[in-house]
């Protein structure tokens, strides 16, 4: 994979004329070869240009410096000008590309860090997931159209996103819901959940070069897909091993405990929320959840470790809802007829609270707003990776669990 | 002659090393597909990327191999199957070695790319965490045999492995080693998912092909160098000398490839501080406890 560079290169010319300067005092110049009377050293020859002549140093600005005008690689000439990181190590800073499609990110998201050698100086963020015509701003069309739509905005969470369209027409028509019909759906959004946190998993395990955990998560999550409830509690043995052999694991706390960590904020959503003590959980407000006896997963230490504790325990506790709920529903189309007015809903999706608002004319959805957690985590890119090294900032950002579909920018 | 031998028994060793790899990887045995898999890559382009550091780029892939091969010249398959059995072999091994840093250096140097520059300087800090950690507990290895002769140190271990007699030595030694050969949990280097391969990000076609075969040679002689050094060598009953080497060499490289597969990769700063704060004590330690272990029991 070609990256694009901005460093020294290898080639510089010799057609300038060249005069000699010591390497360690750059105002030691003169026209022939010799040593340095301060210190010594042989001096070295240097190409003069017209722009740049040594003498006229002093008052410019060097900001755009440009190397290739440089015949020798003193240190101090190549990197007095240089931006200098909390190390106190002045280096080249290069921006380098990491996406659209990279093997340790979610395909389609765009991360562009400033490295200052092996240490992230800057971070820029965006999705390439060109969604937007998925997306229902300005709509005007018939609710089964639009809650299709919906559905097919996050290929990584589609019934998330169909059961949030559902809910806020449901609520706009004032649809009462039967309690066996909520428990259905609570099954169907825990399935996916479940099989959305292996993903976080597989991804995990993938950046850390985990290649077992890659493996079974990967095996796992392709099986929880489209499992019934029966084959989804017949899971729950596996995932339980799977818990004990991380807890087991060589290297694996280290690599993650202290790292990625983030101050509580309100933009987190989801795990990540959950993971730095928040109880922000739509669940835990929604009666039908309730009833089944839901219970928030909590940790407060903010690191990737936290995090990866909050996803292991959610898949228990999610085989538990679909256990209690006793069905998983597919989620038909709504019927609503003629039905008007405004209607919101709020979902937990697998990677936070996402939220809709809309109005419904005549059955027609004629305005909607839509607020997903991803689009506020994008945001917390540049802190997370700041001054870390490249290896944790990549984990950082994966354990965020972005879905690139999802992001409004 | 016996050089021959040797190079040819490595090339066969290399290929086996894959084989096994792609077993463990995915649990299908395979045998034509290291060699299918390298037809291919003759095959394909080989990319020369845009100013390259033409020298180093075209260098590095073919310095890894040499230095690769130069390392198992000294060590002993059979008491006469070895090319050279240098008076200094268990020093030669590390000076062999070192071309390896040498090499990643030049294949991140040379492509002009981010992620390969970026391998390359992640493997000379990985250098400084593991080159005392090969030189230490080769240094209690040879003050058992009272020898640097590889044969000698080999005849030494007859009475009771150095696996047994210096396991921290052995362990040491063992993790410095998937360390020098840029094995998964070390594979700072070669990261995929940090570093899209890092220093191979760059080498296509039949420059990728002598870098694999370059890696597969190294984790050879890392191997053999193991059981030369704590398996008892040669040494084992009722089979012939030669069909212990092998089996042995292909049991530690088995292991050497799985334990990556088990664990999540290291932290840069975590492997430079255990390598230092952990690691050197330790081996300090080992050679202490083998210096009072030769004068009490031989």
């Amino acid at each position: 994979m070609p990256a694009e560079t901005s460093h020294t290169p290898h080639h510089m010319s010799h057609t300038a004329p060249v005069e000699y300067t010591c390497p360690m005092h750059p105002e030691v110049v003169q026209h022939k070869p010799g040593s340095c009377p301060k210190c010594g050293m042989f001096l070295e020859p240097r190409e003069v240009s017209a722009d740049s002549r040594p003498d006229e140093h002093a008052g410019m600005d060097h900001s755009a410096m440009n190397h290739d005008d440089m015949a020798f690689m003193s240190m101090i000439d190549v990197t007095k000008d240089l931006p200098r990181s909390n190390d106190g190590l002045p280096m080249d800073w290069i921006d380098v590309p990491f996406g659209p499609f990279f093997p340790g990110l979610p395909s389609a998201l765009l991360l562009i860090l400033t490295l200052d050698g092996d240490t992230v100086a800057g971070a820029r963020a965006q999705t390439l997931a060109e969604n937007t015509a998925l997306l229902p701003d300005s709509a005007a069309m018939d609710a089964e159209h639009f809650v299709e739509r919906l559905a097919k905005l996050d290929p990584l969470a589609p019934l998330a996103y169909r059961l949030l369209a559902r809910r806020a027409i449901e609520n706009a028509a004032g649809v009462e819901i039967a309690p066996t019909t909520a428990r259905g759906r609570i099954g169907a959004l825990e399935r996916e959940r479940i099989a959305s946190h292996l993903g976080w998993l597989a991804l995990f395990a993938q950046q850390t070069g985990f290649d077992w955990l890659l493996q079974r998560a990967t095996a796992l999550q392709l099986h929880s897909q489209q499992a019934n409830r029966q084959q989804m509690l017949a899971l729950k043995p596996e995932i339980d091993r799977l818990k004990k052999r991380l807890q087991r694991t060589p290297l694996l706390k280290s690599r993650s405990v202290g790292l990625g960590q983030l101050l509580p904020d309100d933009k987190l959503r989801g795990p990540v929320a959950r993971a730095a003590g928040i109880t922000d959980d739509a669940r835990s407000t929604d009666p039908a959840y309730i009833a089944l006896g839901f219970k928030t997963s909590q940790r407060n230490t903010s690191d990737i470790l936290a995090r990866l504790q909050v996803h292991l325990d959610e898949i228990s506790h999610s085989l538990v809802l679909i256990e209690a709920a006793g069905s998983i529903d597919t989620l038909p189309l709504p019927v609503v007829a003629d039905a008007s007015g405004d209607g919101e809903a709020v979902v937990e999706t697998p990677r936070g609270s996402a939220r809709l608002q809309l109005r419904l004319d005549q059955g027609r959805v004629i305005s909607a707003q839509l607020d997903t957690p991803s689009t506020q985590h994008l945001s917390l890119i540049n802190a997370l990776t700041e001054q870390q090294a490249l290896g944790d900032a990549l984990l950082a950002v994966g354990s965020l669990d972005l879905s690139p579909w999802e992001i409004r920018q | 002659m016996t050089s021959l031998l040797i190079i040819l028994l490595l090339l066969a060793g290399a290929y086996l090393v894959a084989v096994l790899e792609a077993w463990i990887a995915n649990g299908r045995l395979r045998f034509a597909t290291p060699v299918l898999a390298g037809i291919a890559m003759l095959g394909r382009e080989s990319i020369v990327p845009r100013q390259p550091d033409r020298i180093f780029f075209e260098t590095a892939p073919v310095l890894l191999l040499i230095s690769a091969i130069l390392g198992a010249m000294v060590l002993p398959l059979t008491p006469d199957l070895i090319t050279t059995d240098l008076a200094t072999g268990a020093l030669f091994i590390n000076a062999a070695l070192v071309y390896v840093l040498v090499a990643l250096l030049m294949a991140g140097w040379g492509p002009d790319g981010a992620y390969a520059m970026i391998g390359g300087w992640r493997f000379l800090g990985q250098l400084i965490a593991y080159a005392m950690l090969i030189v230490m507990p080769i240094t209690a290895v040879a003050m058992r045999a009272e020898s640097l002769l590889t044969t000698q140190i080999v005849v030494s271990q007859a009475g009771l492995w150095n696996i047994v007699y210096q396991p921290l030595g052995f362990g040491l030694f063992f993790v410095a080693a998937m360390a020098l050969a840029f094995l998964p949990p070390f594979d700072l280097a070669t990261a995929n998912s940090e570093l899209a391969s890092g220093v191979e990000a760059e080498y296509s076609g039949v420059r990728l092909a002598v870098f694999r075969l370059a890696r597969l040679t190294l984790v050879m002689t890392l191997a053999a160098a193991t059981v030369v050094f704590y398996l008892g060598g040669w040494q084992g009953p009722w089979l012939p000398p030669w069909a212990w080497s092998g089996l042995k060499i292909l049991a530690v490289t088995a292991a050497m490839l799985l334990a990556g597969r088990l664990m999540p990769r290291i932290r840069e700063a975590d492997l430079m501080a255990w390598g230092w704060m952990l690691g050197i004590p330790l081996a300090l330690l080992n050679i202490f406890l083998v210096g009072v272990l030769v004068l009490v029991w031989p």
